[in-house]
């Protein structure tokens, strides 16, 4: 399970060793500049130019606030229960919550949603794997020399194969071929591929989140919004750096409340864990080529079919599988970088800048 | 700081009410906090906080707004998913409200639309099987082969093609099942509140819009698109019977005989039977095309475009600037 400590005394150690020090020479840095300004603006008796450096000093202020904000916010953020969560807001069926921090439940819902969606491409491709190899399995039946009723003892006929004795006479035949299982089974694997690699993409941005904005945009905003022409960018640094350190998180921790029913495994493959192997079945793992011919002769064309489903196949479980896992692993995350460019927005204009908000949806 | 402080006055308040509840005490703070705001601007002369409290004070207003709107929509939503027609029209096992209507509706169709699919594949699989069978002859190498059932694989192609919608149109059923199971269970009791409580703060002002927007559309539009397709539906059939075109919607008892004679043999018998086969299953086609583009496609599609702009309407009525084609994508 991928993590990222933030509520860890080594994250404060990062945030209080890097990023203050960090914004504070940014800070001072554009500090310096505006005073530069200032001070050429007054020996030159411009007017215009002292007006800017204030403006300018005030915005400085106002971006420094954000790290003032981002301490205390992480804190109530870490001291924030998912289990107290769950029980004020009365959750269905006494379903229980796991105790864990706003971050670590953020992290815990998109882990899950990512582990959830490989397992239903698991066994999707494990069906597909099956059905592949049934499609083309062939048998030939030899001619055989019956003895009628004289040949037949308590239920058991002696067919004697003599069509296979000296050469090959008989009847091929292909008795799982067809493709509409598979034709089936390959939307939604396809489906929950994509399902899976979005998961994955909406955790990697969870964890890019955590240091990569912080570090990276916090400081560079800083700067950028006392630099004429770019004070709109650096608000919108700002404010993505923000939102998606707070607002994100928080989206998919709501939805790690409801995780328990939304990744709940179909009641089918619950209790048959030879569906979530990811390597092929070959003969010799049913006992050697010779057990498994011994076998094939015994039970016929049941022979590999119970090789991949000892308990019985059930194709639409396994499309139901894959339709929570898209459920799961796109569209709630998606609704939660949704919320969170909604709350970009809103952060940016407490720095008094709009933002194009259709350029930041195209993300999604 | 305003926000830091009604953040850590909200956390242990939030731990012990219900979503109304939570709500009122969420606002009451942001009033308290505001009138300090508002004292401070005054007390300093300092206009802009004045202004900054006078434009979160019309956002409390909409919040409160919002939220009275909701209350009385929770009763009036109640009534109208509690009306005896969806008791009516609840299948068994089902309570009789909206959404108990709708996911009762949903089973109904993943039945017929599951059994439809072991039709196909399992025509598809003897089609291929009958359609394999070919006769071998040799002796010390020296033989013939033949095999005159090959006329039996033409039907592999539509039977798989046939299979990949319905399976499509399965699992679109499923996903629509997951979400309202979902949302009938968490849509108020956790979304809702949430959301209200994250559009009392500036800075979550949007993704609190949004989500009050997500939870209300998903646990009032999503089984009330399921009911009108299915409504849209059952008239369909009722007239498409009524009009005598019943094969529009169900298909014929009995499935086609797919069975080939003698592999071997030389007349026209199988490939008679592969296109006799193919007559049959040509008969399934109207009432097996009706279901799953009707019932299994269109339905959800419908179902998840009102939810989309429902989504749309209210998250700009709860101050949040959304883009839904993000989330029309999914449809």
């Amino acid at each position: 399970m991928a993590i990222a400590n933030v509520c860890d005394p080594s994250f404060g150690d990062f945030l209080m060793g890097t990023i203050v020090p960090l914004s504070a020479v940014c800070a001072v840095a554009a500090s310096a500049v505006i005073g530069f300004a200032y001070m050429i603006g007054s020996s030159m008796a411009n007017p215009k130019l002292t007006l800017w450096a204030k403006t300018e000093a005030i915005q400085i202020l106002i971006s420094l606030s954000s790290i003032l904000i981002l301490i205390p916010a992480l804190g109530a953020f870490c001291s924030i229960n998912a289990t107290d969560i769950n029980e004020a807001v009365g959750s269905p069926s006494g379903t229980t919550v796991v105790s864990a921090n706003v971050f670590e439940s953020a992290a815990a819902y998109a882990n899950n949603a990512a582990s959830y969606s490989h397992k239903a491409l698991t066994v999707i491709r494990y069906h597909l794997e099956a059905y592949s190899i049934l499609s083309q399995m062939n048998k030939f039946e030899c001619d055989t020399l019956s003895f009628g009723s004289i040949g037949c003892y308590l239920g058991f006929c002696l067919d004697l194969p003599l069509g296979c004795l000296f050469g090959e006479s008989g009847v091929g035949v292909s008795p799982y071929a067809g493709g509409a299982k598979q034709a089936a089974l390959n939307a939604f694997f396809n489906t929950t591929l994509i399902s899976y690699f979005s998961a994955l993409n909406f955790l990697f941005i969870l964890l890019f989140t955590y240091k990569g904005f912080v570090l990276v945009f916090l400081p560079i905003g800083l700067v950028l919004r006392s630099v004429p022409y770019l004070r709109q960018f650096g608000a919108v640094l700002i404010a993505v750096a923000l939102s998606f350190f707070f607002v994100y998180p928080l989206f998919l921790a709501v939805f790690n409340l409801i995780s328990a029913d939304l990744l709940k495994i179909p009641d089918f493959f619950a209790d048959k864990p030879y569906f979530f192997r990811e390597d092929a079945i070959s003969a010799s793992a049913a006992g050697g080529l010779g057990q498994s011919i011994g076998a094939a002769l015994l039970n016929g064309d049941q022979f590999i079919f119970n090789q991949y489903f000892p308990d019985g196949e059930n194709t639409e479980a396994a499309i139901d599988f894959g339709a929570r896992a898209f459920v799961a692993g796109v569209f709630f995350p998606t609704i939660a970088l949704l919320g969170t460019i909604a709350s970009t927005a809103y952060i940016a204009r407490l720095y008094g800048e709009e933002i194009d908000l259709s350029r930041l949806t195209q993300l999604v | 700081m305003k926000k830091i402080l009604l953040v850590l006055l909200l956390i242990p308040l939030a731990f012990a009410f219900g979503w109304q509840e939570i709500s009122f005490i969420s606002m009451g703070i942001s009033l308290a906090l505001l009138a300090i705001v508002f004292m401070a601007g005054m007390g300093f002369n300092i206009n802009e906080l004045q202004m900054v409290a006078k434009e979160e004070l019309y956002q409390l207003i909409a919040t409160g707004l919002l939220v009275c709107l909701l209350l009385a929509s929770d009763g009036i939503l109640n009534m109208i998913s509690q009306n005896g027609f969806f008791g009516t029209q609840s299948p068994t096992g089902y309570a009789p409200t909206l959404q108990g209507s709708a996911m009762g509706h949903i089973d109904n169709e993943i039945l017929d639309m599951s059994n439809m699919l072991n039709n196909v594949e399992g025509w598809d699989m003897e089609a291929g099987k009958e359609g394999s069978r070919s006769l071998s002859c040799s002796l010390l190498q020296i033989g013939y082969s033949v095999g005159t059932c090959g006329g039996f694989t033409g039907l592999n192609a539509p039977l798989s093609l046939a299979g990949g919608i319905l399976g499509f149109a399965l699992g679109e059923l499923y996903a629509m099942k997951a979400l309202l199971s979902i949302t009938t269970g968490y849509a108020l009791s956790v979304l809702l509140p949430i959301g209200i409580l994250m559009r009392t703060m500036k800075a979550t002002r949007g993704a609190g819009g949004l989500l009050i927007a997500v939870a209300v559309s998903l646990y009032i539009l999503l089984p009330m698109g399921v009911l009108f397709n299915e409504i849209m539906s059952a008239t369909f059939a009722e007239k498409a019977v009524a009009n005598n075109y019943p094969q529009y919607v169900s298909g014929p008892t009995t499935g086609p005989e797919i069975s080939c004679g003698d592999p071997g043999s030389t007349s026209r018998t199988n490939e008679d039977k592969a296109v006799e086969a193919y007559g049959v299953l040509e008969t399934f086609i109207p009432s097996y095309v009706y279901s799953a583009l009707i019932r299994g496609t269109l339905g959800p599609i419908l179902a998840l475009l009102l939810v989309a702009a429902s989504i749309r309407v209210l998250s700009a009525l709860g101050g949040a600037e959304i883009d839904v084609s993000a989330i029309s994508r999914f449809i």
